[in-house]
């Protein structure tokens, strides 16, 4: 399990983040959600340690740090074929091209192999980058925004491989979404994020059906409109 | 006319002078962009990729150094070598060495700057993957260098042209020494002076022709090694 306490974050003086504590349980789903600029990206990056947070506490298993998955908002794919940014991310086992093929494979990227990275389109790359999580098992698998750019049936195809991985690795999974239906179809809690707190948390019927906070009913009253 | 004929003379007659002075330059260049990026290169890897206290006034007073004027930095060499002066004992006033020690100070911080800021523009986005797919740290550096190929080919030929074609800090260390320090630049303001402004012309011409050349090879060179 992952034990968050007192987690602070600020930029020049204005607090970004500000969690009092919460505990993700092994194995389990956790969707974030919330408005441009609630603190998710910040909040996942501390999860993976690419960023320092001011003050506060995360307690979790020893060696999970070592083999966490993070896709950041903005995945890099590097300016070599698309098959070797797959073969790069093979980062505690033997590096295996049938593998990374299969990977590929799974993300409807297979065609792309041999493809230089640098000329992907956004989309093409989130499902490269995706593939790339997909190859080693982690324990604790952090993705912001994984399918923001991907078509329709790419993002569909891509949250059943999830599903699929999570549940053959065991894994933990924290994502951020702008997707209401797709935290609702992947994860077992959502939390919902409000300048930098964590407004309210449940399952999907719980938080969609019966907000309790008035954070949590103003955010999804805007969310029906479109 | 008689710019055209003179320039043709250099560029095509056997001038023993002209060649030896074409050498003093394309040597004093090519070793002082070497050092320089050698030295400015790794070290504004360095200084883009990590965050440390006081890195914002380092990166200003890098930018000063970047327009320090040639001939503050003869100035400062001069001083350094002349016969009085802390390294008078190696007698390198006036050599190629002294020019080179000039120029690795006017061009390293241009080498450094450009590289810093640049690494910190792009690294951000690279660190981010990096880490969320566990990469180990000598691997992040490597990546990030070669994606940033292309900007570091621009610093490498940015510092070029900035060696090849000063004067200043040449002629006060170097003292324009006939067969010895006399470069393009350095022959360019001596020909101006004594009047002979076809020759000064055409000189320029010539080391136009030779700055292209080495140009258009580097841009080659920029271009390979995009199409990997
Ligand atoms: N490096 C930074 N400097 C200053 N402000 C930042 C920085 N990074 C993020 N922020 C601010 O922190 C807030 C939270 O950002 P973020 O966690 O990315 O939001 P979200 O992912 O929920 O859209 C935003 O208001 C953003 O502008
Ligand atoms: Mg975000």
């Amino acid at each position: 399990m992952i034990k968050i306490s007192q987690l602070r974050k600020s930029y020049n003086g204005r607090c970004v983040l500000n969690i009092e504590d919460f505990v993700f349980e092994p194995g389990g789903k956790y969707a974030l959600i919330g408005a441009n600029g609630s603190g998710k990206s910040t909040l996942l990056k501390i999860l993976a340690g690419t960023l320092a947070a001011d003050s506060g506490s995360i307690d979790c298993p020893s060696g999970l740090r070592e083999r966490l998955g993070y896709m950041p908002q903005k995945p890099y794919i590097y300016d070599f074929s698309v098959l070797k940014n797959i073969l790069i991310a093979f980062t505690h086992s033997q590096s295996d091209s049938a593998a990374a093929l299969r990977a590929l494979r799974r993300v409807g990227m297979e065609d792309f192999a041999a493809a230089r990275g640098s000329r992907l389109s956004g989309g093409e790359s989130q499902r490269v980058a995706f593939a790339r999580m997909l190859v080693e098992p982690h324990p604790l698998l952090l993705l912001d925004e994984p399918t923001s750019a991907m078509d329709l049936n790419a993002s569909d195809q891509v949250e059943q491989e999830l599903l699929d991985y999570c549940s053959e690795q065991t894994t933990t999974l924290i994502f951020a979404t702008h997707s209401l239906a797709q935290a609702q179809r992947v994860a077992d809690t959502l939390l919902l994020m409000d300048h930098g707190l964590l407004a309210e948390y449940g399952s999907a019927a719980e938080l969609i059906h019966h907000p309790q906070t008035q954070e949590a009913r103003d955010f999804l009253r805007n969310w029906k409109v479109d | 006319m008689e710019v055209l004929q003179e320039t043709i003379n250099l560029l095509f007659g056997s001038n023993p002078e002209l060649r030896q002075i074409i050498g003093v330059t394309l040597q004093m260049s090519v070793t002082s962009t070497l050092i320089s990026v050698g030295i400015g290169i790794p070290l504004g890897t360095l200084i883009g990729m990590y965050q440390f206290r006081g890195k914002g006034v380092l990166m200003r007073i890098i930018n000063t150094l970047m327009g320090l004027p040639p001939v503050v930095a003869g100035l400062l060499v001069f001083f350094l070598l002349s016969r009085s002066g802390p390294l008078g004992e190696y007698k390198l006033l006036y050599s190629v060495t002294a020019m080179v020690i000039a120029q690795v100070l006017l061009i390293t911080p241009i080498a450094t700057g450009l590289t810093a800021s640049m690494i910190s523009q792009r690294y951000p986005l690279l660190r981010e993957t990096a880490l969320g797919i566990g990469l180990p740290r000598r691997k992040q550096l490597l990546y990030t260098l070669y994606e940033c190929r292309s900007s570091l080919f621009s610093v490498l030929f940015t510092g070029f042209g900035r060696a090849i074609s000063e004067v200043g800090a040449a002629q006060i260390v170097g003292g324009n020494v006939q067969y010895k320090t006399r470069t393009m630049t350095t022959a360019i303001v001596l020909e101006t002076n004594k009047g002979n402004f076809d020759m000064a012309i055409a000189l320029g011409i010539v080391l136009l022709v030779i700055a292209f050349v080495i140009m258009c090879l580097g841009q080659y060179l920029k271009d390979k090694s995009e199409r990997p």
